[in-house]
């Protein structure tokens, strides 16, 4: 066969063989391919700047705790200056000296009687079963308890 | 030849087997493959080649190959079995102390101290606490001038300088202590300097804020907030807490990862401890010896107040004379506390030991009259009254008003040996009392088995035998509690972290003597005080039920030393109160206990009666100056 009859075969196809005229599309496949991984970027890179976001906001939360806590144990430590301060200032030997200060003088160590107190085991004394000290209430509520109907 | 394409999709391309081939699978034959080339003849380069030797056996290259080959092998495997052998130290069996050293080395511990709980008086004063303050540190691996930051930093901190800069050469530490729990104002000052590596962390420090009030009781700290002594101690696993951990993930220069791994176990803090103490009392009962301890000239003097009904010690004192700088004052932390560890010879408040175990045991009546001379005999000792007297009918109730150690030692004879060995024991002599306070002497008191000819004589009158005040004091507690001994308490209860009070459990009461024959005793020892060697121990109002005590300190025949006590409880009518007062040496003539430790006790008593607003027990003006009234 000579290359003349060859080329001429090529140029004019038969009629038996004719069909649609292609063109070149694109594959359905792949477009959606396509479509899909441009989701995914998209959600990884949303993704990516949302655990940034989330870790921002934990990074802030944290800082805030702890100021928070700092500032907790600030504010305990002030409450236990404070309770320090309060006991040194209440303890006896702080406010008898306050008392000398202030041109108090010790009592002579005799107790202070009370007109008409109840003999022991009389009716109103301290009951046996009894032995918390008494409260000042209570103290007077037995000892001046004739004061009681007075006006 | 298959189609170019299939080889593509394949990948391989079977070739045809090749002599080239076969030589690198050499497979053993009786022949060797036919070499058409010098390089298949000798496929070894000509310096390995084995050189022919005349005369050499033709297999004896081959055989130094495989032995190459078998000590190649054995040195591949001797290696490999080396590698794993390490494997396994590493992975197996050292691995938790490598995992250790790796965690050690990637993570950073800090203990978190648990704050101590704090110590209450009966009515919640505060009597210890522990506070947060800073404490100075240094990273000498930051601070390149050692010299100059510790010359800035030892004048504030109060350290000495020489010592202070070798601490901070030492670069290869990454943490010293410069100064430990230092105040406010010195941490501004050292943060105000602005050294470079110098830090502060937080520590407890412990604080009385009643100063020395009962600091022999309280006991004290370390500088790690550990008790060291006293209820600080007893009671360690109470207030200590647990600390907590701080676990961070730090990066090669020691800073936290800020997203690192932390594990953190909070720090729990301790429990509360709440005293039976009263602390205005305390300090009453201190002031009270103190003046009394300058007034008798005594070296120290101790006293105990408890509640006779409930066991509770109300105040427990020890003080010290005064050394020309100072007066007498209470002993300060670090010194013993006196009525719970120091032993004496009681002297006559001891007689009552005797005489109320012969009265329970129906040998005496209190009525009962004795023929007692000035002085008797037992065994190869003489043993007198304090004073000379002629031959006299004494009742028990005179014995024990005069203080009568020939009147005593008759009255014990009618008890017998072991009558006084079982009374010594049952009024809990020679044993703790129950308190837990640690170093509580038991006293000595001579077994049965032990008596010598004279310990008829001698343990009667309180020689011979050594007790605690807080023992004495649990002797007339038991009198006054109508016979029952209620043993003596020093904590009441425990306020845990949740705030939430649960009350300590208590001993169980005794009976030590029966009720008449603790109201025959009361009735007695009330005597002593309205008449006979205890006035001074009065009280206006009311009733005072007591003994006085003198004893010699050894060498009894040469010493002029005394130690001197009074011990009783009020209202005598309805006992609330014991007491005892002792003072160690007083000087000069009025040694007596009547007249060096009554006064104190009458004092004391007076306040603790006040303060437990006890109705008076005796008529006013009854013996007694009037004194003031309100209406």
């Amino acid at each position: 066969m000579s290359a003349a009859v060859a080329a001429g075969r090529l140029a004019r196809p038969s009629p038996a063989r004719a069909g649609p005229r292609l063109s070149v599309v694109r594959p359905a496949g792949r477009a959606r391919r396509a479509a899909g991984a441009r989701a995914v970027a998209l959600a990884a890179t949303a993704a990516l700047f949302a655990s940034v976001g989330l870790h921002a906001l934990i990074a802030q939360g944290q800082l805030t705790l702890d100021r928070l806590g700092a500032a907790r144990q600030a504010e305990q430590r002030r409450y236990e200056q404070l309770r320090l301060q309060v006991a040194q200032e209440e303890a006896p030997a702080t406010i008898v000296a306050r008392a000398a200060e202030l041109g108090l003088v010790p009592v002579s160590g005799r107790p202070v009687g009370v007109a008409g107190y109840l003999p022991a085991g009389a009716e109103g004394d301290a009951p046996a079963e009894d032995p918390s000290p008494a409260t000042r209430a209570g103290a007077w509520q037995r000892m001046k308890r004739h004061l009681a109907a007075a006006p | 030849m298959p189609p170019r394409h299939e080889t593509r999709r394949t990948g391989l391309a079977r070739a045809p087997a090749t002599p080239a081939r076969r030589r690198r699978h050499p497979t053993p034959r009786a022949t060797p493959a036919p070499r058409t080339s010098e390089a298949r003849r000798h496929p070894r380069p000509a310096s390995l080649r084995p050189v022919p030797t005349t005369g050499a056996r033709p297999h004896a290259p081959r055989a130094l190959a495989a032995r190459r080959l078998l000590l190649l092998l054995a040195g591949v495997l001797l290696a490999l079995g080396s590698i794993s052998a390490r494997l396994v130290q590493l992975q197996g069996i050292d691995a938790e102390r490598y995992r250790a050293l790796a965690s050690a080395q990637r993570t950073q511990a800090v203990t978190i101290p648990a704050q101590r709980g704090a110590l209450f008086d009966r009515h919640g004063a505060t009597l210890g606490l522990s506070v947060p303050v800073a404490s100075v540190y240094a990273d000498p691996r930051r601070i390149a001038a050692p010299g100059r930051v510790a010359a800035r930093l030892a004048p504030i901190v109060g350290v000495d300088a020489p010592t202070l800069r070798a601490a901070l050469a030492r670069r290869d530490r990454a943490f010293v202590w410069v100064a430990r729990k230092v105040d406010a104002a010195t941490r501004r000052r050292v943060a105000a300097a602005g050294l470079p590596g110098i830090g502060f962390v937080e520590e407890p420090r412990r604080f009385y804020p009643a100063g020395d009030l009962a600091a022999p009781l309280l006991g004290f700290v370390g500088t790690d907030d550990q008790g060291l002594a006293g209820l600080e101690a007893a009671y360690e696993s109470v207030l200590a807490g647990r600390p907590g951990r701080l676990v961070d993930e730090v990066d090669p220069k020691g800073r936290v990862i800020p997203a690192g791994r932390r594990v953190e176990e909070e720090a729990r803090r301790g429990s509360d401890l709440v005293l039976t103490l009263d602390r205005s009392l305390q300090y009453e009962v201190e002031r009270v010896l103190a003046e009394q301890v300058d007034a008798a000239g005594a070296t120290s003097g101790m006293a105990v107040v408890r509640d006779v009904r409930t066991g509770e010690v109300l105040a427990m004192a020890t003080v010290l004379a005064g050394n020309g700088t100072r007066p007498a004052g209470p002993a300060p932390p670090g010194s013993v506390n006196a009525p719970l560890v120091t032993v004496f010879e009681p002297g006559s408040t001891m007689k009552v030991i005797p005489v109320a175990a012969a009265l329970e045991r129906g040998l005496l009546r209190p009525d009962d009259t004795f023929v007692v001379p000035d002085r008797i005999r037992v065994a190869d000792g003489v043993y007198r009254d304090d004073t000379a007297h002629g031959t006299e009918a004494l009742t028990v109730r005179q014995i024990l008003e005069r203080s009568s150690n020939v009147g005593t030692i008759l009255v014990t004879r009618r008890l017998g040996p072991e009558g006084l060995d079982e009374a010594l024991r049952r009024f809990g002599l020679g044993r703790r009392t129950g308190t837990g306070f640690p170093g509580e002497a038991t006293g000595i008191v001579p077994r049965r088995d032990a008596y010598t000819g004279t310990s008829m004589g001698s343990l009667p009158i309180g020689y011979g035998v050594a007790v605690t005040a807080m023992q004495l004091a649990d002797v007339y507690a038991a009198i006054g509690n109508g016979g029952l001994l209620v043993p003596s308490r020093l904590v009441d209860a425990v306020i845990g972290p949740d705030g939430k009070r649960r009350a300590l459990p208590r001993s169980r009461p005794r009976r030590v003597v029966s009720e008449p024959t603790a109201a025959a005793l009361t009735d007695m020892l009330t005597s002593v005080v309205e008449e006979g060697t205890g006035r001074l121990a009065a009280v206006p109002g009311y009733r005072i039920a007591g003994k006085t005590g003198t004893a010699r300190k050894v060498p009894y025949e040469t010493s002029q030393r005394y130690m001197a006590s009074f011990a009783g409880f009020a209202p005598a009518s309805r006992p609330r109160y014991a007491a005892i007062v002792v003072m160690e040496v007083p000087a000069g003539r009025r040694y007596h206990g009547g007249e060096a430790a009554a006064p104190a006790f009458s004092r004391i008593l007076a306040a603790v009666l006040a303060a437990g607003r006890v109705p008076p027990d005796a008529p006013v003006g009854a013996g007694d100056p009037p004194h003031p009234s309100v209406p």
